[in-house]
């Protein structure tokens, strides 16, 4: 460990804090309808907007037809994107957009990734410059980063709204919530952001692949693109969708270590910010600074763990007698699987910003991590994504546990549950109990069901297999259930080795891809996206039509340190308990045996 | 500095057909498969929407 590894997460830390409080501030404006000083600029494309879409912004919609509009939205960009992605070699589409001819991606490979960029989770079978044109990259999946991204921001504003309504059935507008969130907030932030990064060298063009001639005579083919654009929004809408296979780790997406601390803060700005936007709105910051404070101390304790780990080096290494510890020049500890560039510090903080929430962007092999490394991302995808979480997703995931941390507290202390201002009855726990419990059965069906049959275990690596137990190894095991945790949590990183994609050429001729893993996939990306969602809608629901009752003497706080504490403990308790006995069988099976798997 | 000569495309490189004509067929059989299952999960959530409604 480095002085300077420590300080960039301390600076993290504080920068962070300092960009999101005066965000929050600023979208709280946004949705509550009042002028902001981009509104000068964006109130003509946002009324152009809505007689586009022949919308009245002014109609209040209920939590059914909030959910409606959003569920019918969805499934036309699911249809868009299809076409989009299996036409992209199409004879309307511009050379200049398919220069290397590329044909498009098997059907059942397509069908998961439309799936997996509708639903913000970027999830990729395929290497982006060897699969996907520049049509394809930035008319579908690029545009998808904005969407999904957008989706997931105003069920949390939806939320909010639900929380603070006295009475009634409005939730807002669902198609005014999505409007003003593309322009107001994702627009100006990553014109910006792409700025930024082709300042610092990421690429941005329409060329083709360039091949170079390399010092050792061989040749070398370098891919194109006009990756800025997408890099920007990739990672503020927390997709994390590479442009290039190896995403993060490319030094056209993330070249210094500047672009390495500026994308990491870009991840996580706006679901910080939504927290201090809800404290806002609520009329009580004093809840938004609580539940700020829960998610940065699992995020901090997350982050120390991973570079404690990595910095201490991998058991290999130590029985190998090889140095691990700082020398000149080197950061030391498990370089395997990392860039120099970015070392110990970089890798490790980028991957527990990138886990915490739906990102999946990465800057280092995850599988290369030690076992106490990589068991980090297993655990903050085993909290489903309230450790900041995705954009909106974050807010809206810990609310759902803020509501099952006041029942219980107010169960422990023999009072009617409440919650600023509002008695929590039966139907919201209800509610809050199933929207949380989507996730993790999600993940452990598809697990099951990959791992139990023959079509899943067919995606497992081969380096993940042995002579002796075949596909039945824990690392196997540890593969397959993070591929499916992943795709449920709308999470999209790998732990590498399981394959849903065959594609023997660049350009995908002679391509195909696994049904089984593609499908189930699909499903569980679609069914963990949106069934929360829909339960989060319920909730809003059925909080907007109950009256404010003011605080007495034993009402139970919901804005100071122990609750901080309560809440993180119910976060920690349903995630290790749903969790625990699948991640036995995979890294912690892994990590008490001496076997090599 | 390494010398650099830039290609039209990676056709001869990645041994990828970048022929228009030899372009396979836009839709198939299974693409409309496709199609019907994202069609029929968004439907099952506009069913569990109003499960979620009756609780």
């Amino acid at each position: 460990m480095t002085a300077t590894g420590w300080l960039t997460i301390v600076l993290f830390a504080v920068v962070l804090t300092a960009l999101a409080f005066p965000l929050g501030s600023y979208m709280a404006a946004v949705y509550s309808g009042r002028g902001v000083f981009l509104s000068p600029i964006f109130a003509w494309p946002e009324r152009f907007l809505y007689k586009l879409l022949c919308v009245d912004p002014k109609r209040e919609q209920d939590w059914k037809a909030y959910a409606k509009s959003l569920i019918v939205f969805s499934l036309a960009g699911w249809l868009l994107l299809y076409l989009i992605l299996r036409t992209q070699d199409a004879p309307w589409v511009p050379h200049v957009l398919n220069p290397l001819g590329y044909h498009s991606a098997p059907w059942n490979v397509t069908f998961n990734t439309v799936s997996s960029f509708m639903t913000n989770t970027n999830w990729q079978f395929y290497g982006g410059e060897t699969t996907m044109s520049y049509f394809s990259q930035m008319l579908g999946l690029t545009v998808q980063n904005w969407l999904s991204a957008g989706i997931g921001i105003v069920v949390a504003v939806a939320l909010v709204r639900g929380i603070v309504s006295r009475g009634g059935k409005s939730l807002g507008n669902f198609w005014q919530d999505l409007v003003r969130t593309i322009l107001y907030l994702l627009t100006p932030i990553s014109v910006i952001a792409a700025l930024v990064l082709v300042s610092q060298g990421v690429i941005a063009n329409l060329s083709t692949y360039l091949t170079v001639h390399t010092v050792t005579g061989l040749t070398q083919t370098i891919a194109m693109g006009p990756v800025a654009s997408q890099e920007a929004i990739k990672m503020l809408g927390t997709n994390g969708g590479g442009f290039f296979n190896t995403n993060s780790a490319h030094p056209f997406e993330n070249p210094t270590q500047f672009t390495n601390f500026f994308e990491m803060l870009l991840v996580l700005l706006i679901p910080a910010a939504l927290v201090f936007m809800y404290g806002r709105m609520t009329g009580n910051r004093r809840q938004g600074y609580a539940i700020y404070g829960a998610m940065m101390a699992m995020f901090l304790g997350a982050v120390c763990v991973a570079y404690i780990a990595e910095a201490h080096g991998s058991p290999a290494q130590h029985a190998a007698g090889l140095h691990t510890g700082v020398i000149h020049g080197s950061t030391g500890g498990n370089m395997e699987g990392k860039e120099q560039r970015f070392g110990i510090a970089g890798s490790a903080l980028f991957d527990v910003v990138t886990t915490v929430t739906s990102c999946g962007a990465v800057n280092s092999a995850i599988e290369s991590f030690t076992g106490i490394g990589g068991a980090v991302p297993f655990a903050n995808l085993s909290a489903s994504e309230v450790i900041f979480g995705g954009v909106g997703t974050g807010l809206y995931s810990i609310l759902l546990y803020v509501l099952l941390a006041v029942f219980i507290g107010g169960l422990m202390v023999g009072r009617t549950p409440e919650w600023l201002g509002k008695k929590i009855e039966a139907r919201e726990i209800k509610l809050a109990g199933l929207g949380i419990l989507i996730t993790p059965v999600a993940a452990l069906f598809c697990t099951a069901l990959a791992s139990a049959s023959k079509a899943g275990r067919a995606s497992i690596s081969e380096v993940a297999t042995s002579a002796q137990l075949g596909t039945h190894t824990p690392q196997a095991f540890s593969e397959t259930f993070y591929a499916y945790l992943s795709q449920a949590n709308n999470n999209g990183s790998a732990f590498a080795g399981y394959t849903g994609f065959v594609q023997p050429n660049a350009g995908n001729l002679g391509s195909h891809g696994v049904t089984f893993a593609n499908l189930l996939g699909g499903f569980d990306m679609i069914f963990a996206r949106y069934a929360p969602i829909l339960f989060a809608l319920a909730v809003a629901g059925a909080l907007a039509g109950k009256r404010v009752t003011p605080a007495g003497l034993g009402t139970m706080r919901t804005d100071n340190p122990t609750f901080v504490i309560l809440l993180i403990g119910v976060i920690v308790l349903v995630g290790a308990l749903t969790f625990f006995p699948a991640l036995l069988l995979g890294p912690i099976v892994q990590g008490l045996t001496g076997h090599l798997y | 500095m390494t010398p650099v000569t830039v290609t039209k495309s990676l056709c001869g490189v990645a041994k990828s057909s970048c022929e228009r004509d030899d372009r396979c067929s836009i839709v198939v059989d299974m693409d409309a498969v496709a199609i019907v299952i994202g069609i029929v999960m968004f439907a099952l959530l506009l069913l569990v929407l109003e499960g979620i409604d009756r609780i």
